[in-house]
């Protein structure tokens, strides 16, 4: 490894995204010549809850919550409600905290992120590097189980490593919010502290 | 009792704190000392300086969050409380850092281990490093100072099951086992020390040495990053800080500069390292952020017949160093088993699963154990630790390769952990692998471990325990402070933290930052007054 280099991570992926590109054939070069923007084009039918106009969103924008609203099925799979209210509400609280771990994580990991979901977003790179063939407003969940299951088993370390970055921030949003702590037979801190220690008593006020 | 919201009261009987993400305007102040971090190092070093009759001022980076804020909540603790939201990894994202970020530092979100140092690893700094006098005999004092100043004593109450499956696997195998010490004082047995300790029952520096400087007339910053430390002659001459917002991340773009007769970095073995190299102190022999260490860290999580509850109880009460010294100091690395606590979120976030993989671990949870080996790192000739470099913005990152040695002894401690797990009963055993399934036999287990991919990204590594990186020592060519940790070419800088250790330690590091803070801080004080 060059450890003199200040940021291998993010050569690291540039430079698999240009082999990725240029691996891909010709799709590099149609993509570029009917001037197909590196930004995604979105379906209409966004999901409501991925779309929350009137929140301030810190990092994670509407392009973003709309792949992760196509992968958290997958990522939370048989917990993810199939009720399509609760499913949606689910959905929207599990962005809204994802969102604040990101934000928490500071200026050089989110660029690694920026760059994950430009990645993700880019119908270049979604084709040749995700192999995810529909827009994430249209991907299925059998096909973002198959793109999640492609980049843990990939031998590229860099793959690995987005994978391990969704999945941690997804799994830690989901199962910190005390909602989904039954599905991990959590009971929440003692049941006593709650009378016995005051700042516990405001929390739960 | 509990003696609850201990900065509440102290704020209004007159301490001095100051949120830099409140400022106004710029501020320029002057004391004695300057101290940046208020961890395990800063904060002592702050005691004892301002019991010295000194004016000092305590700089730290993260917030002050303290008992009324600690809910036993692993969302709020965990952004608020560790370094990038408990996301910071060494460069090649291979090891997950866990890193205090707040006042007190690592010690308010640490799991309350205090060990001496190990004889082994001082004879080896004072012979190979030539530390001088660091022999056990010296230091004794200092350890004993430190240990009742903390209430540091072994943990008395029986341990939580988490914990006991170690004691209990280790009796069946032979293997050495022994009991915790803990700095605490009327511990309520929660389980969440991780979280910041919600019954002030834990003595890190937080509810310890900070309030007793603030005690003392010292100041304390929080909120204000340390940009660098500007320098003319051998003299540093002043610290620049740039404030951070309420959320601990947003810069306001106010600004403070404090002049000082002494300064004292205590930023951590990643922090410290990142300051002076910001500051660009003189470094002839380019020894500034090298061979910095990490213990690192591999788990295995077993399934076990009875309840287990890991979120419940002091989280590390149990050891055993049956490997620590297998190999003698300098052979290949070995290792001291412990237990992590687990809670939802931090389970869900070191398993390396999604979906029906993960449900499947999520249903077992309350049944779920699990052990961790922190290699001892920095003694063989193959562990040369890692490298510190600053990123485009500035910021410090953690280049650790990981050595063949380092390697093998995984294999050997997955091996051992799961040997241990099945002998106290396990049903299935998996160590933390992207390629590990759940094994339902040792004999399977065994087969299994032999077969895993050494590579990284694909085991899931850990450390918490940062060492290293501003090394102590007689020869310049070797080390970037002396033995008390004076700056070898500033006259009037010191470093007080576990930045200073030439190797990790094969014990959890806080009580040695302690009692070298204490003596160093003594020697520091004794100067300071003679030539006031």
């Amino acid at each position: 490894m060059d450890s003199s280099s200040p940021d291998p991570d993010r050569r690291q992926f540039l430079r698999l995204g240009f082999q990725g590109g240029v691996a891909a054939g010709g799709a590099l070069v149609l993509a570029g010549l009917s001037g197909c923007s590196a930004r995604p084009t979105h379906d209409p039918m966004i999901p409501a809850t991925t779309a929350d106009p009137d929140r301030h969103w810190r990092f994670m924008t509407e392009e973003d919550r709309v792949v992760m609203a196509a992968l958290l099925p997958a990522i939370v799979g048989p917990g993810m409600p199939r009720e399509a209210e609760a499913r949606n509400s689910a959905l929207s609280e599990t962005l809204v905290a994802m969102d604040e771990a990101f934000h928490a994580m500071g200026p050089p990991n989110q660029r690694q992120f920026r760059q994950l979901f430009d990645l993700l977003e880019s119908s270049i790179t979604r084709l040749t590097l995700a192999r995810v063939s529909s827009y994430w407003p249209n991907v299925s969940g059998e096909q973002a189980e198959a793109f999640l299951q492609r980049w843990r088993g990939s031998m590229f370390n860099i793959f690995n490593q987005a994978y391990l970055g969704l999945i941690q921030v997804s799994n830690a949003a989901w199962y910190g919010q005390p909602a989904h702590w039954e599905q991990m037979g959590y009971p929440g801190p003692p049941a006593y502290t709650y009378d016995a220690l005051p700042q516990m008593q405001k929390a739960s006020a | 009792m509990a003696n609850f919201n201990l900065y509440g009261k102290g704020i209004n009987d007159g301490w001095d704190v100051v949120d830099a993400a409140l400022l106004e305007e710029d501020r320029t102040l002057e004391a004695d000392v300057a101290i940046i971090g208020t961890g395990a190092g800063g904060g002592t070093t702050a005691e004892v300086l301002a019991r010295a009759g000194l004016k000092v001022i305590m700089v730290e980076e993260g917030r002050l969050y303290h008992d009324p804020d600690f809910t036993m909540d692993e969302h709020k603790a965990y952004s608020r409380l560790y370094q990038e939201g408990m996301t910071r990894a060494t460069a090649d994202a291979s090891i997950a850092i866990l890193q205090g970020r707040c006042v007190g530092g690592s010690t308010t979100v640490n799991w309350t281990s205090s060990f001496r140092t190990p004889e082994q690893t001082l004879h080896h700094w004072q012979n190979t490093h030539g530390v001088q006098d660091c022999d056990p005999e010296t230091l004794a004092p200092w350890f004993a100072n430190r240990e009742q100043a903390l209430n540091i004593q072994t943990w008395n109450v029986d341990p939580n099951r988490n914990n006991d499956i170690l004691r209990d696997g280790c009796e069946r195998m032979g293997w050495d086992w022994k009991t915790i010490p803990r700095n605490v004082r009327n511990c309520w047995n929660l389980g969440y020390c991780g979280m910041g300790c919600p019954t002030n029952a834990k003595q890190g520096t937080l509810v310890t040495s900070v309030p007793s400087a603030l005690g003392d007339g010292a100041t304390l910053i929080h909120s204000l990053r340390v940009d660098r430390l500007n320098h003319q002659g051998d003299r540093v001459r002043e610290l620049r800080g740039t404030a951070l917002g309420s959320d601990g991340v947003t810069v306001t773009g106010r600004r403070m500069r404090i002049r000082a007769r002494h300064f004292v970095v205590a930023g951590s073995a990643i922090g410290s390292p990142g300051i002076l190299l910001r500051s660009e102190v003189p470094d002839p022999y380019d020894r500034i952020g090298r061979r910095t260490f990490l213990h690192p860290v591999n788990a295995t999580v077993a399934r076990m017949p009875e309840t287990v509850e890991p979120y419940y109880g002091a989280p590390q009460s149990i050891y055993s160093d049956e490997f620590l010294w297998r190999n003698g100091v300098t052979g290949s690395p070995g290792y001291k088993l412990e237990v992590p606590p687990l809670h939802p979120v931090m389970a869900a976030a070191v398993l390396p699963d999604h979906g029906e993989a993960m449900v499947e671990q999520a249903r077992h949870f309350p049944q779920t154990q699990s052990i961790i080996a922190l290699l001892r790192d920095g003694f063989n000739s193959d562990s040369e630790g890692g490298t510190v470099t600053l990123r485009d913005d500035n910021s410090p990152q953690l280049h650790y390769p990981i050595s063949d040695s380092l390697w093998s002894a995984f294999r050997h401690a997955w091996l051992r952990m799961a040997e241990i797990q099945f002998a106290a009963g396990a049903e299935a055993v998996r160590p933390v692998h992207m390629d590990a399934p759940y094994w339902h036999s040792w004999k399977e287990a065994e087969q299994g471990i032999r077969e895993l991919p050494l590579a990284e990204l694909r085991a899931r590594l850990f450390t918490a325990h940062q060492m290293g990186g501003c090394a102590m020592g007689d020869d310049p060519a070797r080390s970037v402070v002396n033995s008390w940790g004076e700056h070898h070419h500033l006259s009037n800088l010191s470093v007080h933290d576990a930045s200073i250790f030439p190797t990790s330690l094969g014990a959890n590091p806080q009580l040695t930052v302690y009692a070298l803070a204490a003596r160093n801080s003594h020697r520091l004080a004794g100067r300071l007054q003679s030539n006031a």
